[in-house]
Formats: structure tokens, sequence, C-alpha cells
């Protein structure tokens, strides 16, 4: 129905290769950088940056794809994937993290849901049986040593 | 109840359809007064008598420009909006849902309302289509939205109303930057082509919001319809919902093959 000329793209945002953009960009749907971003980059969906973009600030999203170079901190809550390509400088946080093999990572990563499982862990509840006789304690009894007529112990050869 | 708006004939052919119109809206039976836009009576004049009839629909007989000067007058009114296309874009036609003089008179009988936001050019300019900014050679601008400002260089801006994307209820201005300068020219499309490579896109650039101002180092003429409505700097802004709007109803077709 559009012409060639009328090129809507998808509902999401793309920033184009020769473009650069200061400040905050937030979007409900996918963000697509293609060129250089200074500032925050925030979607309720998907962030890409592809291999011509830089970006220099926090990204945060469900699932982030980082295939060119970003200078800042990652938050991925469901997933973040750092291509060959992809450069990050910057502490990292997401639920599933991959890294193939070329890519650079110089940051500190943190894992969310792990952590929180070993937080959350606590010693497990004694269970105590209502039926059963109250437990005395008895002194230790001494080995029982044989002993003569004196009272003195019986030496081996004597038993 | 129908007040028809028909725009001054550009072909011949335009005028043979005018006559066709008595019979057809008849034949539907959504007959009502019909008014030609002359020299003697402008759109203004004529929206003002419509208005001041109270007529529950106002019928725009024609292109994109009828449409969007009819637009200025009818925002936040008790009446709706009517379109029979004759010579409109391809955003007029797919927001109304067809562009087939026939089937826009069958929708005007069926009345399906959708309430639309328009775009609004500062001072005084409203418009359902898009505008655009043109520059001969590659010119650097900048626009500011939210909290953002970007830089670029452009050889085309488009900037369509929130309406053209009929498909999502986002109530926000869509902007689509090109530069013929940087995108893959015509032997790396045709040599992609043969190696069934996908061309890189990545000059594109579309960006949403709600408010903008662009704004340019020499200024450049916006046009609307293929009109100079102002020069950059420009503010563009959304009104949301103002519009009732007379589309086409969606037919769903019952499988019968049990």
């Amino acid at each position: 129905m559009f012409d060639k000329d009328q090129d809507m793209g998808g509902p999401g945002t793309v920033v184009g290769s020769n473009v650069k953009l200061n400040g905050i960009i937030k979007d409900l749907n996918d963000i697509t950088v293609h060129g250089t971003v200074d500032g925050e980059v925030i979607s309720e969906k998907n962030v890409t940056i592809s291999e011509s973009a830089t970006v220099k600030g926090p990204v945060s999203a469900q699932v982030v794809t980082i295939s060119g170079k970003v200078n800042g901190t990652i938050n991925a809550v469901k997933k973040l994937e750092i291509t060959p390509t992809g450069k990050v400088y910057g502490s990292i946080s997401t639920k599933d993290l991959v890294i193939r093999s070329g890519a650079i990572f110089v940051g500190k990563s943190s894992m969310v849901g792990i952590e929180s499982e070993k937080e959350t862990k606590t010693p497990a509840p004694v269970k105590h049986e209502e039926n059963a006789a109250p437990k005395t304690i008895k002194p230790e009894e001494k080995p029982q040593t044989k002993t003569g007529f004196w009272g003195k112990p019986k030496t081996n050869e004597e038993k | 109840m129908y007040y028809y708006i028909l725009e001054q004939p550009k072909h011949g052919s335009t005028s043979w359809l005018y006559n066709k119109l008595r019979s057809n809206l008849s034949f539907y039976g959504i007959s009502g007064e019909i008014s030609k836009i002359s020299p003697v009576r402008n759109i203004e004049e004529l929206a003002e008598i419509a208005l001041a009839k109270q007529y529950s629909t106002i019928v725009a007989v024609g292109s994109d420009q009828l449409v969007n000067n009819l637009i200025n007058y009818l925002q936040n009114k008790d009446c709706t909006l009517g379109i029979i296309p004759i010579g409109t874009s391809d955003l007029i036609n797919n927001l109304i849902g067809t562009n087939d003089f026939k089937k826009a008179c069958e929708s005007l009988k069926e009345r399906r309302v959708k309430t639309v936001s328009i775009g609004y050019i500062l001072p005084d300019k409203h418009f359902l289509t898009k505008a655009e900014i043109f520059a001969p050679k590659p010119a650097i601008a900048t626009i500011y939205f939210d909290k953002c400002n970007i830089n670029f260089s452009f050889t085309k801006i488009n900037i369509y109303s929130p309406s053209i994307l009929s498909s999502t209820d986002d109530d926000r201005i869509y902007v689509n930057i090109q530069n013929a300068s940087e995108g893959p020219n015509l032997i790396t499309k045709t040599w992609d082509w043969l190696w069934d490579k996908k061309n890189n896109q990545n000059a594109k650039t579309y960006l949403r919001m709600k408010h903008l101002i662009i704004d340019t180092p020499e200024p450049l003429s916006v046009l609307l319809d293929g009109k100079i409505v102002g020069k950059t700097p420009i503010e563009i802004k959304v009104k949301p919902k103002v519009l009732k709007i007379i589309t086409s109803r969606v037919k769903v077709y019952e499988n019968n093959n049990k």
C-alpha cells in the first residue's frame, strides 16, 4: 500500500548510523542503535546496539544485544548477549549472559536470580516427634573393671 | 445529516466522478447538501456553514489537501469527518481503508467512527498525512524532543501524523530521516540483489515523539501536500484524539468448510 519512499519501519525506534543523539531515549518497543548515543537507552522490550554504534551511558531493557561499543552499565532483565564484535566497558546485570568468542568485556558482572537464591537460603527447621519420651541425659558410664578382694583392679593374668 | 464539500476538479475524470456523485449517494441512502469550493466560497466558509447548520457529518470529496485544510475546523467539534477519496495518497487510503469511490460511499453508510490524533505545525496548521523537509544537498539539522536532541545530516525528513500508524494506538508523531548520500547506491543495491544480500538500511532513522522542534543552520521550507507551510526552525506537536473520522468496517468471513 505504501510507496517505496514511505518506509514506515517497525513500531520501535531506530537511530541511524549518521545520527548523534544526546539525552535519554525511551521507548515501549524495541530500540536499535546504529549511530552514537551520549546518554541513556531505555526500552521495555529489546535493545540492539549494532556494530557501528557507540553508546556512552546506561542501557536498560528486557533483552540486550551488543555488537558495538558501550561505555556504561547494562541492565538486561532476561538476557544479555555480547557478540564477537561487541565491546562493553562497565558493569552488567542480567539473568542470562552470553559472551561470544572475540567479545570484549571489562567490568563487573552480577547474575540476577542466582545471588538472591543464596541470600534467601535458611537452615531447615528441626522436627520434634510429639509422642516421644523426653530424652534424659545419662552420665557417661565408666567401663566396668573387675577388682579383687582388696579393691585393686585385677590384671589380665589374675583374670 | 451529510454535508459534502467538493474540491475544485483538477482533471476531466474528476468532473465525471462529481457528476456520478449524486446518483451514488442516493443509491446508498446518504444524500445530503453538496457544495463546491470556488473563488466565491472558500473551505473555511463552507465548514462554518456546515457547523452552523449542525450537520452530523462533513464529507471531504477530494485529495489530501482538502482533508488537511478541513480538519483545521473540525477538531473537538460534535461533528464527524468523512472522506471520499479522489486523488488521495496511500496515507489517507490506508487510514479510511479504501481508495475506491464506491467503497468509500459504503463506509459512509456503515458509519464506523474512529477518534484519531492529528499533527499540529505551529502556529496554525494541522495535518492528517505528512509534512516534509527536503535538502537539495545533505544538510545538517537538530531535532529537540522529550529529553533528547539529535544531530544528523539529511536529504529528506518525513513527519507523519499519529493517525497514520492505524494498526497501533501509538499517539506519537513518527519521524523518518533519510540521507541519500549515505545509503547504498544503485551499483551496491544491484550487487546485493544478485548475491541475495540484505541492503544496509543503517542510514535511515525512525523516531517517535509527541513534541519536537526541528532546527537547521539555514532556513529550509516545510512542505505539506506540496505547498510551503513554514520554514525551519519549526515546532510540531500532537493533538491527541481530537478528530472523529469514518473508516471502513473490517469484514470477517466465516469459514464454511466444515
